[in-house]
């Protein structure tokens, strides 16, 4: 499965790529979201070259994949929903707070305050 | 070839083409949608990478519940929470005239169609929000009128931070009978509170 490991790795730089260009911040954070079902992407296609049949005994024939990193995906996508929550939280506050959700209008508020 | 790893291998172009989508799209609502035919795919490679748990919670999570809670998020960002502090009934000190505050709140809605917002009233809250500053509050309204009757003025509290409040008070500073109240915030006020 070696094109897989490719195609997530591109998938990680194609999410860094966004996290750090986008003007939204709503996009920043789905970006971070497209970040991180990359990374889960990466670990089971790694995962995947131990054998060729899912983890339950007695199904299929040959040995099985790994199961250890499969457990530790399931909890990596229940917390990447809960940081997703969270930071869409803080975008709604900051979008009250400043009038837009713009990162430049944002940052150019900051800095004005702070010198005035 | 096994066809299994050609349906991988579209499946893998299919990936990459949703992420740049993703990339290059402005509109919200269609990177939502972007990001949810991400997430099937990728589900669709789980599946065939032997792990049928993590597709299935990938689909329940990924493919539905982020993006219902994005569909929330980016709704809630177009509309302006109004509070009004004016009494109802004419015994109290700040009773205004309700064909004034309907005029007034037709004029906020003038200024909100022009910038694709959706001003919502904000109702029983009166005497708990006390200001409109600060980040963290258990309820974020942008606007607090006030009436003040012996100068026969409409108050108008917004958080001078804001720069769709600047706007706002540049649009009502043309109507007469309105004063502007802009409120900051100063990194002590914030400690304090």
């Amino acid at each position: 499965m070696m094109f897989v490991t490719v195609t997530a790795c591109l998938v990680i730089l194609i999410g860094l790529y966004g996290i750090v260009t986008s003007r939204q911040v709503v996009k920043t954070i789905l970006c971070m979201n497209l970040v991180q079902t990359a990374v889960i992407l990466l670990l089971l296609s790694l995962a995947s070259r131990t054998g060729s049949a899912i983890p339950i005994i007695g199904m299929g024939t040959g040995g099985m994949v790994d199961p250890l990193p499969q457990a530790m995906m399931i909890t990596a996508i229940v917390i990447g929903a809960s940081v997703t929550a969270l930071g869409l939280f803080m975008s709604g506050k900051l979008f009250h707070y400043y009038g837009s959700l713009d990162w430049r209008v944002i940052f150019h508020k900051d800095t004005f305050e702070r010198t005035d | 070839m096994d066809p299994l790893m050609i349906l991988m291998a579209v499946l893998c172009v299919a990936l990459l083409i949703a992420a740049l989508m993703t990339l290059i799209t402005e509109n919200n609502f269609r990177l939502i949608l972007y990001f949810a035919a991400f997430s099937l795919t990728a589900a669709g490679l789980y599946m065939l990478l032997y792990a049928p748990d993590i597709a299935l919670a990938e689909i329940a999570v990924g493919c539905a519940f982020v993006p219902l809670i994005y569909t929330i998020a980016v709704m809630k960002q177009t509309t302006l929470n109004v509070v009004v502090r004016c009494a109802g009934s004419e015994q109290c000190d700040c009773y205004m005239n309700p064909e004034r505050l309907e005029a007034f709140m037709e004029e906020i809605g003038r200024f909100c169609d022009l910038y694709g917002l959706e001003a919502r009233l904000v109702g029983g809250l009166e005497g708990k929000v006390t200001t409109v500053a600060g980040i963290f509050r258990p309820s974020s309204p942008d606007l607090l009128i006030d009436y003040d009757p012996v100068q026969d003025l409409i108050r108008v509290e917004g958080n001078e931070n804001n720069c769709l409040i600047e706007s706002l008070e540049r649009w009502l500073n043309q109507t007469p009978g309105v004063a502007f109240v802009g409120v900051g915030v100063s990194e002590n006020e914030e400690v304090e509170a």
